[in-house]
């Protein structure tokens, strides 16, 4: 009985409390659907700013990596000095150029064989040549 | 046209009772208006599934609730807007008999508030306060009681606390 009495009290107690909601204005059904479908809307546009930013990040990494395997091979450092020197020294170095190092190895192996006379001087301005050339070659 | 319709009828019998308890949850009519309205509203965006809930009210509430407490969580924020645009329009103020009932109501734990409220202003039972709240219904039992307690205390009214096992 005592257990009813007091259940009846706090019932009765906050059940006071409904006096101060009955002058609440509260708007009408139409104003909350209103409001969910602006959520809705709302959530909708979000979803598809999401998914737009997702796709253009996709794409972004897409076309870098694709970027990176259809792009024509760097040539290794060593020959891109051969290829740029080439053109403003037309005496390439004989050890970078397979083209001109053939010929240069010649006359390189030639004195070994001792030649004479003027071939011996043919040589040592082919050597001075080298020699400019591998210099030119240093200056960054 | 029809979910209109039916959304409406359910929102006209049920919105009074829910801004009381929530309310009696929060102890502040404007948020408890605004949390219930908010609510309403996302019940509204998938009425075709929560109108064939057997208890459509149920989910309202829980909604509101989560609703508070998350924006409990989100306290600094309030504060913040409640600088910026200041109170809210049009709140009458509390009675002057139960300025100390929710004053007492907002010193006493969330969690103790809403079991009371569930139990003694909404009549759910231990199992459904349980079932609504998600704790077990020992965890029930002890917030009712200690809630009765600290209410009775703040309120200086014997009559509210707890004789024994109660509930």
């Amino acid at each position: 009985m005592s257990d009813r009495t007091n259940h009846d009290r706090v019932h009765d107690t906050l059940t006071a409390l409904r006096r101060d909601t009955d002058g609440l204005p509260l708007a009408g059904s139409a104003a909350a659907r209103r409001r969910g479908a602006q959520r809705t809307r709302r959530q909708a546009v979000g979803g598809v700013v999401a998914a737009s930013v997702l796709l253009a990040g996709a794409v972004g990494v897409g076309s870098q990596l694709g970027g990176t395997t259809k792009s024509a091979p760097i040539p290794p450092a060593s020959q891109v000095p051969t290829t740029s020197v080439a053109t403003t020294t037309p005496p390439t170095p004989p050890t970078q150029t397979p083209t001109t190092a053939p010929t240069q190895t010649q006359t390189r192996r030639r004195p070994r064989r001792r030649p004479a006379g003027a071939a011996r001087g043919q040589l040592a301005a082919a050597h001075r040549r080298h020699r400019q050339d591998r210099a030119l070659l240093r200056v960054p | 046209v029809r979910d209109a319709e039916s959304f409406d009828a359910f929102y006209a019998g049920t919105n009074r009772r829910l801004l009381h308890q929530m309310y009696a949850m929060t102890s502040n009519l404007s948020e408890s208006q605004d949390l219930v309205q908010e609510a309403y509203a996302r019940a509204w965006q998938r009425w075709s599934s929560i109108s064939s809930y057997d208890d459509p009210e149920a989910w309202v509430r829980t909604v509101a609730w989560r609703l508070a407490a998350s924006r409990w969580r989100k306290a600094k924020n309030a504060v913040t807007a409640l600088a910026r645009h200041g109170p809210a329009p049009d709140t009458p103020e509390p009675s002057i008999d139960n300025v100390a009932l929710v004053t007492a109501l907002r010193q006493i734990p969330e969690a103790q508030r809403r079991a009371i409220v569930l139990h003694h202003l909404v009549g759910l039972s231990v199992s459904e306060v349980a079932a609504e709240t998600g704790a077990p219904e020992g965890t029930v039992k002890a917030r009712l009681s200690r809630g009765r307690s600290a209410l009775a205390e703040l309120l200086a009214d014997s009559s509210l606390a707890p004789e024994g096992s109660h509930v």
